[in-house]
């Protein structure tokens, strides 16, 4: 895959301390989840500042697609436009009176008519699902809707890479499961995500690669099972490993566990205790996963599904899944966490269904697909509405 | 939270009823409680505006009371002042105190009347406005005014900013309270200069990440300003253009009344 | 405004930023020493910080605010406060200030001078236009008088506390973060330097 962004031993000092920066080398590649991990003062938002090209390192390079970055204003506007970068407090980056002049704010600066702007904005505010939010003040919104407020803000221009400095801090264990659920899902249509993050436990089932640094340095840079498997690393960072890991870790230790693959989640952890434990014993046959894109919805077809009662369990994931369902009085058994949730389920021959949309549907198959490859698992997915055309994309 | 008028003019009654509307009547009847002259014209809008603003707009009559003292206090002070000070015309009261011959003339208790009410009218006019109409839709109207983009911008930076800083400062405040910051009076001049002190700093920083915000959006010095689409009612419009007229006609009228 | 403009790519924040700071400073209540309650005017604050001209500019809007927000003042009294608040008040702080420090006197007692007589100066040009605007029947002087001693009794204590409190504020800001107030170019790196040594 080509690197969308690089940074090529890069040192960068502010003028009253010492170097936040001290020849970090690190490379991104297009598509990927990474998770920058490391202590107050490691140098993260300074790494983040530097790729949106805000700062400019005192010596060393950054490259944005191959081309190293120049700092004249139009190239400026060509990086930031692409990179989007959301603050870690949105009062920070919440500057205007109202959401929607707050979400227009980047394309009325990249000069769109104004029709052009409103559609932009409409759907930047629709996809976080915060439409008939638009005169509101700042003020008057919860920490979880600022924040979705300000991906909006960075939505609404477009951008190929969004990077998001601590985006579930001082949010409750439900927004946050949201915020990066809909991460996820703008990782899934293709945009490159990088998030700053103190939480091990987010970084480690979240990211496809963990960037680990301290002290304006890289400690490591690979894969979260690799980063996180070393302990010495891991604390030099003053981090401290995922309970998931270090429950591996404890049972490896004690010849329970083998293998050199620790679990990524609870689910796989679940699975590797049971194949331990149920040895012999036989195995139920597992449930069905059943999928249904609201996209394409015919609302009549999901209620008569409901009603036959294939499904014991129901679970949205993202955001107009989640508004199909509370405008069709769907109860929720999963709000996040749902394909691991459903795939828990189907292991003790449970079926579910979930609701979601647009690519999301082939990145739950393609998510069930690998877990059955691995587990040796066979349960059965089947999309309830695959026949009726997609709609045309906005 | 913060006890800003804004808060409520987000929620108040006519909130959707087209703000154009409503800075014309309340500006329109501030424009004829500053021309009247008479103080009959003024008292009318007073209490027109202040019924309007409870009883249409909803507003709190607890609260549109604690909103009336300050100025009215105020206007009291100021009208006392001018009983005394300016004292022309015929004497109707005077007395001796502090070795000082003072008295009323009947002109000085005429322009203290008629200041009184101006003020009373303006007062509750503003008030008007100011409870019904959020600061956000005032913004489109100065644009389409004209009024220079800098200072536009400037104001709605400012609108929102005070809002982070307000909850800022509170807490700010709480802290030291807690800690019986205000205890005693030296204790709160230390606090409240500290206060402000931090508040300062901390508006500084909060203007150099603002600074960042902008860049990293590719600021290129325009902040679109947001329009909410309200029709404007016929029957709205007719009744603001009629109470105006009235209100015009009444000040028209009793031009040379004198109530003393 | 013009010279404004042409900066705004940088200054527009900064001034946003402070222009809240001066409408919350404002509406604060001042500890009260008799018992009645007050606001700061903050208006020799900011002319020590930024200059008269952009005081100026912001202390018009943060008045349209105060108005609508806090309601403070009212419309028709903006046009009488723009001048008294917003240029006369900030002129003399602005010319206090630099007076003061150029005659060499403590930088602290300076900017109290600059506060509790921009503060004053407010309420000396408020009376002025009340007497011009209600003149007694003896004269514009005569009034001038009378309003001139009806305020000197209320705001001169105020006057005196606004000026403690922005010293006071001014030390601490020293203290934390002397960079800001050399920027601004209130106070140079050497005095700094020299007012650190004297505290250490």
């Amino acid at each position: 895959m080509a690197s969308i962004l690089e940074a090529r031993n890069v040192r960068y000092s502010y003028s009253d301390g010492p170097e936040a920066l001290r020849g970090l080398s690190t490379t991104v590649e297009e598509g990927k989840k990474i998770a920058l991990v490391g202590p107050n003062g490691a140098g993260k938002s300074t790494l983040m500042l530097m790729f949106n090209g805000i700062l400019r390192p005192t010596s060393g390079e950054v490259y944005f697609n191959g081309q190293p970055m120049k700092y004249d204003s139009p190239s400026l506007r060509n990086v930031r436009r692409k990179v989007g970068l959301v603050f870690q407090n949105p009062d920070d980056q919440l500057f205007a009176p109202t959401v929607y002049q707050d979400v227009a704010f980047g394309p009325v600066n990249l000069g769109y008519p104004k029709d052009k702007t409103e559609r932009y904005v409409s759907y930047a505010l629709s996809y976080v699902g915060l439409s008939g939010f638009e005169s509101r003040p700042p003020h008057h919104l919860s920490g979880g809707e600022k924040k979705r407020v300000a991906i909006a803000g960075v939505l609404a221009m477009e951008p190929d890479v969004m990077i998001l400095d601590e985006p579930t801090s001082n949010l409750d264990p439900a927004g946050s499961e949201e915020i990066m659920e809909m991460l996820d899902e703008l990782n899934s249509s293709g945009k490159t995500m990088i998030i700053s993050t103190h939480d091990v436990e987010l970084a480690y089932r979240w990211a496809d690669l963990v960037l680990l640094m301290e002290d304006g340095k890289l400690l490591h840079y690979g894969p979260p099972s690799a980063v996180f498997a070393d302990h010495g690393l891991v604390s030099k960072a003053r981090m401290k490993l995922p309970a998931v890991m270090e429950i591996y870790q404890e049972l490896k230790g004690r010849g329970v566990l083998d293998g050199d693959r620790p679990p990524r989640n609870i689910l796989e952890l679940t699975n590797m205790l049971e194949t331990r434990a149920k040895v012999g014993c036989p195995k139920v046959s597992p449930g069905k996963i059943y999928l249904y894109n609201v996209d394409r919805a015919d609302l009549k077809e999901i209620r008569s599904f409901l009603d036959s009662g294939s499904a014991k369990y129901v679970g949205a994931m993202g955001t107009s899944a989640k508004m199909t369902a509370e405008r069709e009085k769907i109860r929720l058994d999963f709000t996040f966490g749902v394909i691991d949730k459903s795939i828990l389920k189907a292991t003790t021959g449970q079926s579910s269904l979930i609701m979601t949309s647009g690519g999301m549907v082939e990145h739950a198959m393609r998510r069930i697909e690998a877990y059955c490859d691995e587990w040796g698992a066979k349960i059965q997915v089947s999309v309830l509405n695959a026949s009726v055309p997609n709609d045309p994309e906005k | 939270m913060h006890d800003l008028l804004d808060d409520y003019a987000q929620t108040n009654a006519l909130r959707d009823v087209s703000p154009r509307l409503k800075l014309v009547l309340g500006l329109g009847s501030i424009l004829l409680c500053v021309f009247s002259p008479s103080p009959v014209a003024p008292l009318i809008a007073a209490l027109t505006m202040s019924a309007i603003t409870v009883f249409l707009a909803k507003i709190p009559v607890r609260l549109y009371r604690k909103l009336l003292i300050v100025p009215l206090t105020f206007v009291l002070f100021s009208s006392l002042a001018i009983l005394f000070v300016t004292g022309s015309g015929e004497p109707i009261i005077a007395f001796q105190a502090f070795g000082l011959g003072l008295g009323i003339g009947r002109d000085s208790a005429n322009i203290a009347l008629l200041m009184l009410s101006r003020t009373l009218g303006g007062t509750s006019s503003l008030f008007f406005i100011a409870l019904t109409t959020p600061m956000i839709e005032i913004f489109s109207i100065l644009k389409s005014l004209r009024l220079p983009d800098v200072l536009l911008e400037l104001s709605m930076l400012i609108y929102r900013y005070i809002f982070v800083l307000m909850d800022q400062a509170m807490m700010i405040n709480s802290a030291q309270t807690m800690r019986l910051g205000h205890a005693s009076l030296r204790g709160s001049f230390n606090s409240f200069s500290m206060l402000s002190g931090v508040l300062f700093l901390r508006a500084w920083e909060q203007g150099e990440r603002l600074m960042v915000a902008m860049d990293s959006r590719c600021y290129d010095g325009r902040l679109d300003v947001f329009e909410r689409r309200t029709p404007i009612m016929l029957h709205g419009t007719l009744a603001v253009i009629g109470y105006l007229a009235a209100v015009a006609a009444i000040a028209f009228l009793t031009r040379d009344l004198r109530l003393i | 405004m013009s010279k404004l403009v042409k900066a705004r790519r940088e200054t527009l924040p900064l001034l946003a930023v402070s222009g809240a700071f001066i409408f919350v400073l404002s509406s604060l209540k001042l500890p009260s020493v008799s018992g009645s309650c007050s606001h700061p005017t903050g208006t020799g604050l900011g002319s020590i910080l930024f200059g008269p001209g952009i005081t100026s500019v912001i202390t018009i809007v943060v008045l349209v605010y105060q108005a609508l927000f806090l309601a403070h003042g009212g419309l028709t009294t903006l046009g009488a406060n723009v001048f008294s608040m917003g240029i006369a008040g900030p002129l003399a702080g602005y010319v206090v200030y630099k007076g003061a420090m150029k005659a060499g006197l403590n930088l602290y007692f300076a900017v109290f001078m600059a506060a509790a007589l921009a503060d004053l100066a407010t309420y000396v040009v408020t009376s002025l236009q009340l007497a011009l605007a209600f003149p007694a029947a003896t004269g514009v002087l005569t009034s001038f008088k009378a309003f001139m001693a009806i305020f000197a009794v209320t705001q001169i204590p105020l006057a005196i506390v606004e000026g403690a409190v922005t010293s006071l504020m001014f030390k601490y800001i020293l203290h934390s973060r002397s960079d800001v107030l050399v920027r601004l170019n209130v106070v140079s790196l050497k005095a700094v330097q020299k007012l650190r040594e004297v505290s250490a």
